[in-house]
């Protein structure tokens, strides 16, 4: 828990809202970004490079 | 048909979350999205390991976990130069009244034990759950509270000190002190 021996429980609580807030804002910074076309990229190569695969292997 | 396009969403789904994690735990957007690139082709070719309705976000950060710490056991020293670029390179929001904001914030929060600044950002932002987080990093349930507990002490009295220190020097001098700091970095 998180009973300092300094400071008052009203610092302490405002304290721990401030940095929930925070730590949500730095995170969903990041949440709301649109996906980068490198990965957009990445899952198609993925996908084409794993249905060639299938085919191959269907054909033996 | 085939089920790939579902699952190549289910993942496409994931990447924001994937990113901001990755972010957390290296500091840096450009070094984060190769983190999560490798993740992405590691839980590709190992869908198979992945048990269908279960969690796939906390599969997915276990592999990028796992990702980040084998390279940051390669590459130690790179990484501790990027632990110190942390604060610096991850400034979005301008300071705007200088009372708690998110850079001061981010400097408490960089200076964490990456095992608690871990811990504490699985709960209280990517909104797992202790026994999701506890799965993710391996560890005891416990072990995640108690990280958390601690992360959470740590920023408290940190950013208690910083609220502190705006009754004390004048704005102008506290402006010169981290211009002078940010100013010896080049």
């Amino acid at each position: 828990m998180a009973h300092s021996e300094k400071g008052s429980p009203e610092i302490d609580l405002e304290l721990q809202t401030h940095i929930g807030r925070h730590l949500k804002a730095s995170y969903d910074d990041i949440l709301v970004q649109n996906v980068p076309d490198r990965f957009l990229d990445l899952l198609k190569t993925l996908e084409e490079k794993e249905k060639g695969q299938d085919s191959r292997d269907e054909q033996r | 048909m085939n089920d790939r396009p579902s699952v190549r969403d289910d993942l496409l789904a994931q990447i924001p979350s994937l990113r901001a994690f990755a972010v957390s735990l290296c500091g840096q957007m450009d070094k984060a999205d190769d983190l999560v690139q490798e993740a992405l082709v590691k839980a590709w070719s190992n869908l198979g390991s992945f048990t269908e309705g279960t969690n796939m976000r906390a599969w997915l950060f276990t592999i990028l976990r796992n990702v980040y710490y084998s390279e940051h056991r390669k590459r130690r020293r790179e990484v501790q130069d990027a632990d110190g670029m942390f604060s610096a390179r991850l400034v979005v929001h301008p300071s705007q009244n200088g009372h708690m904001d998110l850079q001061d914030f981010r400097t408490a929060l960089s200076g964490l034990p990456p095992d608690q600044r871990e811990a504490l950002i699985l709960v209280g932002a990517s909104g797992f759950s202790y026994e999701e987080a506890a799965a993710i990093c391996e560890v005891a349930v416990g072990t995640i509270k108690s990280r958390v507990n601690r992360a959470r002490s740590a920023l408290t009295r940190s950013l208690a000190v910083q609220a502190g220190s705006e009754f004390g020097p004048e704005p102008t001098l506290q402006a010169a002190m981290v211009t002078t700091s940010s100013g010896s970095s080049s």
